[in-house]
């Protein structure tokens, strides 16, 4: 029976194509909010991870340091650093700035300190003057080019991947006395100290002491909504699919009625029947799922921001296409259960 | 092949509707020996679909019994009906029924795959039937490249693939021209010659001549007024007169 559902699939190819291709629709857009959720969660863990730090010193109340704009004074790095159980701390000044339509986030580092991010070392080895701009690549500005920061032009001397962050605006990194002076009129002032080691209890008064997973955690709350909301579409999509192939299954198996009814006629069970309806459910379903790759890869590039779609993604993706061609093909196996064999004669006569 | 008589007693039939109950067939008696060719005439509406069906196990009888190979089918449940399906009767329908998305091949092949016969084998025995019905040169076109005689030789050789001791045809001339209808003819006669029982469900008067009974069935009107149906039973090669 497995085998005539999938030959009446292949008859009825060019419908079979055109449910594929809008399924694969659904599913591809699915599979891209999946991505950009990634991408926004990905952010959080790239930009927390690349400070290396065990522990992020703020002011007293603040979430983290990448969603506040409370400062702390710039001392305070030499004052947590000489705490015991810390064995370095680095102050980051972070702020916001727009070059034309695009925000982008303005990272101050300190040059000297040995918790300088290894990607920002490896920049500085490379560039011709190791103060000037290290730009993400996302900002879409080449090596001597320039960025107008504070109301001057800082030329780029460095390019470095994956720091964009905050719904992945581009990353802009300067020596941290560079981005007082240009956007803090010099003031001795920092968003947060990363701490190597432990502060302890000894925290100087008036700030707050965060771990990882707390500025992790300021960042999804960040994202939340916009995650959330992402995903009800994603689950929108899922339902936008079965509802495809449910309807055209359903349609199939109201065409097919007098075939059905024959086949009952010459012995085939009702089980039989079902397994073949399902079978071509879910390979419809599955045959989309697999199609809405190509369809994620080609919308994506079409979205302001990068889309990263994680590999468990595709395996979920082929597994809820699975229980998205199962679902579809309920109201088709309810109908299937309620046709009379006696219908394969036409009828009473 | 089985070589049983049919045996049909007291049979009653009735279609249930909210508004009204119509017994098509009522106290039917009738016996069908191997070889026996029976035609059921009537207007439509006397029951002649119904009987077809009722021997298929495809409706449940409200009275009376059909007996095949020693067995009251009329009792049949689960899977001791889908065998009886299987294995006893074949049928060829009106519209003849053909999977479109199948050859002809593979539509012979059916009733075999869902009696479990594995598919190669299935592949052989169907080749076998088309070839028995001259079909064998049009055995991998599908349906809609066949003409309504090809399509009708596809039937019968489907409906006997399982080699089933009975053959039910319903109005199996309908669609076909006088030069098909020859054919086919000597095709059910020939089946029936061959041992089993052949009974057919028709207005055409031109599968007469093949028939060794003809049953007249009477009006469904009348058996909703709860008269007897006008059941005759005659030889058809002697002519005699029916009521």
């Amino acid at each position: 029976m497995m085998r005539i559902s999938l030959r009446d699939l292949q008859w009825r190819r060019r419908r079979f194509v055109i449910v594929v291709f809008v399924a694969a629709l659904a599913f591809g857009l699915a599979l891209l909010m999946t991505g950009v959720t990634n991408q926004l969660s990905m952010e959080g863990r790239n930009t927390v991870a690349l400070f290396a730090a065990d522990q992020w010193v703020v002011a007293d109340g603040v979430t983290g340091p990448f969603t506040s704009s409370q400062l702390i004074d710039g001392e305070v790095a030499g004052t947590v650093a000489r705490q015991p159980g810390v064995e370095a701390a680095s102050p980051i000044l972070i702020g916001r700035i727009a070059i034309g339509q695009l925000d982008v986030n303005i990272v101050g580092y300190d040059p000297g300190s040995a918790m300088l991010p290894q990607k920002l070392r490896d920049a500085r080895a490379t560039a011709a003057d190791p103060d000037g701009a290290i730009a993400d690549v996302s900002l879409a500005r080449a090596v001597g080019s320039a960025v107008p920061v504070g109301g001057r032009e800082v030329p780029v001397v460095a390019l470095v991947h994956d720091t964009a962050f905050y719904f992945s605006a581009p990353t802009v990194f300067l020596p941290l006395p560079v981005v007082q002076d240009l956007l803090f009129s010099g003031q001795d002032v920092a968003s947060a100290v990363v701490v190597r080691g432990d502060v302890g209890t000894a925290a100087p008064a008036s700030l707050d002491v965060l771990t990882n997973a707390g500025v992790q955690a300021d960042f999804d709350r960040v994202i939340k909504s916009s995650t959330e909301t992402i995903s009800i579409i994603s689950v929108l999509l899922w339902a936008m699919a079965a509802g495809i192939v449910a309807a055209i299954v359903y349609v199939s198996v109201l065409e097919r009625t007098r075939d059905l009814a024959t086949l009952k006629a010459m012995g085939s069970s009702t089980v039989a029947l079902l397994q073949g309806l399902v079978a071509q459910a879910v390979l419809v379903s599955v045959v989309s799922a697999v199609a809405s790759v190509a369809v994620c890869r080609a919308l994506a590039p079409m979205f302001s921001f990068p889309v990263a779609v994680p590999a468990a993604a595709y395996v979920q993706l082929l597994a809820i296409a699975s229980i998205v061609g199962f679902v579809a093909s309920l109201a088709g196996m309810r109908r299937i259960t309620q046709i009379d064999p006696a219908l394969a004669f036409g009828g009473a006569s | 092949m089985n070589t049983s008589a049919l045996q049909i007693s007291g049979l009653g039939i009735a279609y249930r509707s909210a508004a009204q109950t119509v017994r098509p067939i009522q106290d039917l008696d009738l016996v069908v020996e191997p070889g026996e060719l029976v035609l059921l005439h009537g207007p439509s509406g006397c029951g002649k679909t119904t009987l077809l069906s009722a021997i298929a196990g495809l409706l449940t009888p409200e009275a009376g019994s059909i007996v095949i190979d020693g067995e009251d089918i009329v009792g049949l449940r689960g899977k001791a009906m889908l065998d009886h399906r299987r294995t006893r009767v074949g049928m060829v329908f009106q519209g003849f029924n053909l999977l479109p998305s199948l050859t002809a091949e593979e539509n012979v092949a059916v009733p075999l795959t869902i009696a479990g016969v594995p598919a190669r084998e299935a592949r052989r025995r169907a080749q076998a039937r088309l070839a028995e019905l001259d079909m064998d040169h049009r055995r991998h076109h599908r349906p809609g490249a066949l003409s309504g005689g090809q399509q009708q030789r596809v039937a019968i050789a489907r409906a006997l693939a399982a080699d089933p001791p009975i053959l039910l045809a319903d109005e199996p001339t309908a669609h076909l021209d006088h030069t098909q209808v020859d054919v086919v003819r000597a095709q059910l006669r020939t089946i029936a010659d061959a041992g089993r029982i052949v009974v057919i469900s028709t207005h055409d008067d031109r599968l007469d001549s093949a028939a060794d009974r003809i049953v007249r069935m009477g009006d469904a009107r009348r058996a909703t007024a709860a008269a007897p149906l006008d059941t005759v039973v005659r030889d058809a090669r002697v002519p005699v007169a029916v009521g």
